[in-house]
Order: C-alpha cells, then structure tokens, then sequence
C-alpha cells in the first residue's frame, strides 16, 4: 500500500466511522424523542383512565343490583331503619371502595406492563440501529413500533365484584320465608318474651 | 583519466541520506504520535461522556427514600377509590349510603357517621398501604428504564472506541508507517551515491574500475621506467622511442598512484584512523614535495 493509498483509507474508515456514530446517535435520539413524545406521562395517566373507564360500566351496573339486594334484605329483615342497617351498608359502602381501588390498580399495573412493553420496544428498535447503522430502517421500525403499542389494550372483562356480601343474600331470603332464619330483636316485652324481624316473602 | 572525487562530497553524501533517513523516522513518529493523540483524545472524551452516563446513573439512587415516598403519594391519589354513589329515593330521599342523611330516627345522624367515618379511614389506610407497597417497584421500572438508556449510551460508546481501534486506527497507523517513506527512500539514494562514490572518494574499495585502471596505468608506467617493457609490454623494443614515451607515462602513472596513496592517508588521519610511522613519513615527503 502507497502511502497516498494508506492516507485515502485512512480517512475513508475514519469518515466511515464518524458518519456511522453520527447516524447511531442521531437515530437513537430521534427514536428515544419519538417515543417520548408519544409515549410521555400524560399519554399514559390518559390510558390508564380509559382503562379504569372501559371497567366502569359493569361496576356499576354490579354495584347496583349488588345494592339492590342489599336494601331489598335488610327491608326483608326489617333492619333498613336500623344501626344494623347503616352498618352493612357502610360495609357495602367500604366493598364499594376496595373494588374500585382494585379496579385503579389493575389499570395501573395494566398501563405499567404497557410501558415496559414500549421501554422494550424502543430498546429493540435502538438495538437494531446500532446493528445496522440504517437510520431508514430504524426510523420505519420506531414507526411500526409506535403504531403497534398504540394499539388498544384487550379489555378483560369483571368477574362478580361484589359476592362478598351478596352472596348470601338470596340463601337469607330463601331460609327467611322458611322461618328458619330470623333476628332476634333482643326487645322482650311480658308479652312477647323475644321480638323477631319480621319475615318478608 | 578519471579523477578522485573530492572526500567532503562523499561526506554530504551520507551525511545527507542519514538526515533523509532520520527526517523521514521523525515524520512517522509524529504521524503515528498524531495518530495516537487523537485516539487518546477521542477515549478521553468518550469515557468523560460514559462517566457523565454513569454520574446520572448513580445520581438515580441519591434520594431512593425521597423518591419511593413521592411515588407513594402519587401512586395513593391514582388508586384512590371513589365513594360508591349516593343514590336517591323516589321522593328524593337519600339513601343509605349518605352518611349525612341517614334514613331515620332509628340510626342518628352521628352513628352513621361514626360507622361510615370508620369504615372510609379503613378504606383510605388500605389505599395508603398499597400504594406504599407499590412505589418500590414503581420507582425502580422508572430507575430500571434510565438506567437502561445510560447503559445504551455507554454501550455506544464502548463500540466507538471498539471500531475505531480495530477499524481506523490501524489504517491511521500504516498511513503513519508509511508517511515517512519519501525521505526514507530519499536517504537510501543518497547513500547508495555515497556508497558508489566511496571508492573513489576514499580510495581503493572492492571492483572499482577506475582505481583498477589506475592501478593498470601505473605498473605500466612502472616498469617502463624501469626498462621492464617485457613484462608490461614485451614488444616495446629497449630504449626505443616508444618505450621512452612509454617511461613517461609510466612516470605520470606514478604520479597518480602516489597522489592516491597521499589522499587515502589523509582521508585515513581524518576518519580518525592510527597512522604508521612509515604512512606519516609519506605523507611528509608528499607535502615537502609539493611546498
């Protein structure tokens, strides 16, 4: 090798090089701009409330016939008007609460899982720019990334939220009409030594 | 007649190939030199940026309490359940569930309060403590991910370096090699001259034509001096005209070979070299000859 063929392919690898870490840099910042612009927190709070909202409506309409239930027994046992009454609802009430904490953080764990998948995806995107040092390529694979994360996330629909307290709603009625199943007033007159709720059926 | 070239020129002969020589020695030092700085300064930079990458990287882990506790809060506002709905009577009577209304003179306002009030703090203390337990590794998929972009930019960096040292450097390196090449190549010509030259300008040396013509011309002149033409040149009658004229060529041969011994002598004293008395006295006898 000449020495003015040694100088050409000295700085042909030397710009080779340069423009190769210049293209790896400048992808792997447009790559990690697009996906943070994309992908940023108010982007995830978003979908974290739609996923809360796509729980709404089946809580609701279980947290009604749930309630129901509830007022219907305790209006069967004579107990609505009673202490005993704002305790089982206030229990309901508390039910209520935790199944809808349940519900945020399902949306939260779900949007949590969703941002690792993307972290994962940028990550794959950025591996495949270094390896190829195609910024085309990278930047048509960021896209599809983009557009493939973006996707709506499977909705999974609720389980029976609320059998903790009425499962055994409609066994009380039942034992109820039976006489088997009734609430001593603890209220004893000469009379009438033990008062009973009343059975309703 | 060919004559002696003069020593000084043999002299800035090699003396010029070896400056040849070492200029071109120099050139490669200082483009390998360049070569090597600038690898240097480009590791230097890369590592400044991958320890900048590693700062951040630990700067992550500076407030982890301060941070787990700020993600508890916000975590607890994000789980933070709404209160089931307040649903109302045909007449507008609130239900139950209204811890302000409650549905008679059985239940007291304060009692519901008390029991919802109860009930709403077992609620809020269960939110508080999940969303405690959760902002460990909430924080730490945030920690995780930085990290990962720090690493990704190390790693980056770390193949720079890694294919400028297996893909420039050694190309930069034979440049430098071979930047040096003129003068090195000027200097062996120089010095090939210089060697050519040497016989002639020191004298003698190995097949040197001319000095070995000289020689010839001088046992010629020799022995025709000396009447000897039959050994140098048997026909020449003795005492002819030619082999008169033959004498004094001879003679002017002598003169050459003396001159020659004169020049190896002195080129001998300078180099340094121990002349022996008999030289020394030659040498005498030349220049009182020639004063």
């Amino acid at each position: 090798m000449g020495k003015g063929s040694a100088g050409r392919e000295a700085r042909r690898a030397r710009q080779e090089e340069e423009a190769r870490v210049k293209r790896v840099s400048d992808g792997t910042r447009a790559i990690r701009g697009m996906f943070d612009q994309k992908f940023n927190q108010s982007y995830w709070d978003a979908e974290q409330a739609k996923q809360k909202a796509s729980y709404m409506d089946d809580f609701t309409t279980q947290w009604e016939t749930a309630r129901k239930g509830l007022e219907a027994a305790l209006m069967r046992q004579g107990i609505y008007d009673s202490t005993e009454g704002v305790t089982r609802m206030a229990a309901a009430r508390k039910q209520y609460k935790d199944k809808d904490e349940m519900l945020n953080q399902q949306a939260l764990s779900t949007i949590q899982a969703a941002k690792g998948k993307t972290i994962a995806a940028q990550d794959n995107v950025i591996g495949q720019l270094r390896s190829s040092s195609d910024l085309n390529a990278a930047n048509a694979a960021a896209a599809q990334q983009l557009a493939f994360q973006s996707q709506p996330i499977p909705y999974s629909p609720l389980g029976s939220v609320f059998t903790d307290f009425t499962a055994g709603l409609a066994e009380q009625a039942q034992q109820e009409r039976q006489g088997t199943n009734r609430y001593n007033l603890g209220i004893s007159t000469w009379a009438n030594p033990n008062r009973y709720t009343r059975n309703v059926g | 007649m060919i004559q002696a070239i003069p020593l000084w020129v043999y002299y800035a002969l090699m003396a010029a190939g070896t400056g040849a020589q070492m200029m071109g020695e120099r050139k490669v030092s200082q483009e390998r030199a360049k070569a090597m700085r600038e690898e240097s300064e480009r590791r230097a930079k890369l590592t400044r940026e991958n320890e900048g990458s590693a700062e951040k990287s630990k700067q992550l882990f500076a407030n982890t309490a301060g941070d787990e506790a700020a993600r508890a809060k916000q975590l607890e506002t994000q789980i933070a359940p709404s209160a089931a709905p307040i649903t109302e009577g045909a007449g507008g009577q609130a239900r139950l569930l209204d811890p302000n209304s409650p549905p008679s003179a059985t239940s007291t306002v304060g009692q519901a309060r008390d029991i919802f009030g109860a009930s709403d703090a077992r609620s809020a203390a269960r939110t508080k403590a999940n969303a405690a337990a959760g902002a460990f590794s909430s924080v730490f998929q945030d920690y995780s991910n930085a990290l990962g972009r720090n690493a990704q930019d190390i790693d980056q960096n770390s193949a720079s370096m890694r294919n400028w040292n297996q893909n420039v450097l050694p190309y930069r390196l034979q440049y430098a090699n071979e930047s040096g090449r003129d003068w090195s190549t000027t200097g062996d010509i120089l010095k090939l001259a210089g060697t050519i030259m040497a016989p002639m300008a020191l004298g003698g040396g190995a097949g040197a034509q001319t000095a070995g013509q000289q020689i010839s011309a001088a046992r010629f002149g020799d022995f025709a001096s000396k009447g000897f033409g039959g050994m140098a040149g048997g026909s020449i009658p003795f005492g002819s005209a030619f082999g008169q004229t033959a004498a004094g060529l001879g003679g002017m041969g002598a003169g050459i070979v003396a001159d020659q011994r004169l020049q190896e002598l002195l080129a001998l004293q300078r180099l340094g070299h121990r002349l022996s008395p008999d030289d020394l006295a030659y040498i005498a006898s030349q220049e009182n000859v020639m004063h």
